[in-house]
């Protein structure tokens, strides 16, 4: 099919750059990646620049420096994009004067009657969900908090924030969990696509694209109450994935004031991820370095898992653990499992 | 990769007949589960006897300590597929994997911790997911450890991968998933190591500003494909690569230690898998640049094809 929007007076301008007829890509958009500036024309085999790419630029979306009192909670806070175009989330940043760091909760108030507004099932700690806090490794020892740009917290699904019919607002609350005042900054970065200054031909391929990621999300599990280890203690925390949709969990991050074990164990089917208990820097990242799960694991609506914690610090410790996931809503007549011989539809 | 989450299938009528569109003329598609997804978990691996291991003192840094086994036990509820090591330890130490199931060592000289042993945040992933068909019965890796820190030694050891829980599947699935992994692997994932390393893992150190040559030769069963480099060393030093029968060389001049290996959390990457067919040796020239006895510990992480007459 030929692109619709591509402009024949720009299909020579590849004519200068070696190599630009061979190795395109014929899409003019692949989840996840940066939007290909050349592509291969699928009808004439040309390679022609991407009329998207004109319209999509990145974008941070940062609050005002915010002081915090000790313990304090804030405010609800906008985070607001004008509506110029769709805001499509990638990464997390944040600054934090207090090595305590801060909880975050965020939602998407647009999306409020859509079922999508909720990011996180409860606040999270900021640096398991955004980089900024620099992270030491055994072997490599310290990366400092000045190269943690580098190391952004890439979602494990990118959040497409709808600036039409009145969107275009992240509301972000933050508590402060440090016993002296904070001030602390938080910023989401990705792209904008400016649909509204486009063409139609290029904004309806926009709200095709948008469109397309309408039922899969972001999602941050925590706990689903706050975890506090008493000297060598143990805890069993749960994590009750939602009804509503299905999960995939892809990441595992966790933040607390000292080492611990981890028996991750599926409270229903009673199957466990690790027969031994796995101390807790061996089965959770952090925001600048996540556990990357190989199997991004599927769980049905409404299934739980349980965390089985033991404390190897001899002190109290406060234990956040959060899970980088998404959510996937299906439509009812679509998730009967597709077996060998049967598929949807068929009785 | 990860099996995918959702699949798109035709739909089909009540007789099981494929729907046409008849805008389109072609099957209507819908979208499910896939049905293996949910027979799927990650998985972390450790000795159930030992999730840590206190390894006795060597006589001094860079000497070996006594052995001392882990037995990573796979019960038979489903496969396992092997993807990186995790670990945390108090001192440095050696390594070497037997796989018992297939009569397999999965390197060639016991291998320095620093270079394969990660941690959650940056595992060390193998070359290639290592397959543990556990068919009827259970399935076992055995890991051999020695210290090398000359200090009691405290090593906690985890292998991370995902289990395939055939058996509790449906039957049409777990005939699916039989059907997928039952056929074994000809490739497997192959740490080479210079011949020069001793059988218990320790290596001459190479005087100060002294010159060594390190030979890793692809043996006569298996063609070997280097994917990352990684060295554990007591100072820097430059090295060039060479393959010995054509005498030609991967860099024209000495390249230094940092700008060409990396470590179990960060390796070095080629720019391309590099194959060192059967019978092949690949020289490593190096220069220590410390001014000090340097003990140098390089590892060439790969996969190994093994050829079935």
């Amino acid at each position: 099919m030929k692109i619709p929007y591509a402009n024949p007076d720009l299909w020579k301008r590849p004519k200068a750059t070696p190599g630009a007829y061979r190795d395109f890509t014929t899409h003019d958009y692949i989840p996840g990646q940066a939007i290909p500036t050349w592509i291969k024309d699928p009808e004439t085999g040309i390679v022609v620049v991407n009329e998207l790419k004109r319209y999509v630029k990145p974008f941070q979306l940062s609050t005002e420096t915010i002081t915090l009192a000790a313990n304090e909670v804030s405010d609800w806070v906008p985070m607001t994009v004008d509506g110029k175009g769709h805001f499509e989330i990638f990464d997390a940043f944040f600054t934090s004067q207090r090595t305590e760091g801060f909880t975050v909760e965020l939602f998407d108030p647009g999306n409020l009657g859509s079922e999508r507004p909720m990011l996180m099932n409860r606040e999270v700690h900021v640096a398991t969900i955004a980089s900024g806090n620099g992270t030491t490794l055994p072997l490599t020892g310290a990366l400092p908090v000045t190269s943690s740009p580098g190391r952004p917290f890439r979602w494990p699904q990118a959040f497409f924030l709808n600036v039409a019919d009145g969107g275009g607002t992240i509301m972000a609350r933050f508590r402060n969990l440090s016993s002296s005042s904070n001030i602390i900054r938080f910023v989401l970065s990705g792209r904008r696509w400016y649909h509204l200054q486009a063409p139609w031909p290029i904004a309806n391929r926009m709200e095709e694209i948008f469109r397309e990621h309408a039922r899969t999300f972001p999602y941050f599990f925590t706990t689903d109450a706050f975890v506090s280890l008493s000297a060598l203690g143990t805890a069993s925390p749960i994590i009750r994935f939602g009804d509503d949709a299905y999960v995939e969990w892809a990441k595992g991050m966790s933040f607390s004031t000292g080492l611990y074990t981890a028996r991750i164990v599926e409270t229903t089917t009673k199957k466990r991820l690790m027969e031994q208990p796995v101390r807790s820097d061996l089965c959770f990242g952090t925001g600048e370095l996540p556990m990357l799960n190989w199997e991004a694991m599927l769980f049905e609506p409404n299934y739980q898992l349980t965390f089985e914690l033991t404390d190897l610090s001899n002190g109290a410790n406060t234990v956040w653990i959060t899970l980088g996931c998404r959510k996937i809503k299906l439509d009812p007549r679509e998730i009967e499992l597709i077996r060998p011989g049967t598929s949807p539809g068929r009785e | 990769m990860s099996f995918a989450s959702f699949v798109r299938v035709p739909k089909r009528d009540q007789q099981g007949n494929v729907i046409i569109d008849p805008n389109t003329g072609r099957p209507v598609e819908g979208l499910g589960v896939n049905p293996i997804k949910p027979h799927v978990r990650s998985y972390w691996l450790a000795d159930p006897n030992n999730a840590t291991l206190v390894l006795a003192a060597s006589a001094g840094l860079n000497q070996a300590g006594a052995p001392q086994q882990l037995n990573f036990l796979i019960d038979s509820q489903g496969h396992f597929d092997w993807a990186s090591i995790v670990g945390v330890s108090t001192g440095v130490f050696l390594l070497e994997f037997f796989d018992p199931g297939t009569n397999r060592l999965l390197q060639n000289a016991p291998i320095h911790s620093s270079c394969i042993v990660g941690v959650g945040a940056r595992q060390f992933r193998l070359p290639e997911p290592y397959f543990f068909n556990v068919g009827d019965s259970q399935r076992q890796l055995k890991c051999t450890l020695r210290d090398l820190s000359g200090a009691s030694n405290t090593v906690r050891l985890n292998l991370i991968g995902r289990r395939i829980y055939h058996k509790e599947a449906p039957p049409d699935i777990a005939l699916d998933l039989q059907r997928i992994f039952g056929m074994g692997s000809r490739t497997y994932s192959y740490f080479l190591l210079p011949k020069t390393t001793k059988n218990d893992g320790t290596v001459t150190p190479v005087s100060a500003n002294g010159t060594a040559s390190f030979e890793f030769e692809s043996d006569a069963s298996a063609d070997t494909e280097i994917q990352k480099l990684m060295v554990a060393s007591t100072g820097a030093f430059s090295f060039t690569l060479r393959e010995r029968d054509t005498n030609r060389l991967l860099m024209p001049n000495a390249v230094h230690s940092q700008n060409g290996f990396g470590n179990a959390e960060f390796p070095f990457f080629w720019a391309d898998t590099y194959l060192i067919e059967r019978q092949k040796q690949v020289i490593m020239d190096v220069t220590d640049l410390s001014g000090e006895e340097n003990y140098i510990y390089p590892v060439m992480a790969g996969r190994r094809l093994q050829e079935i007459p």
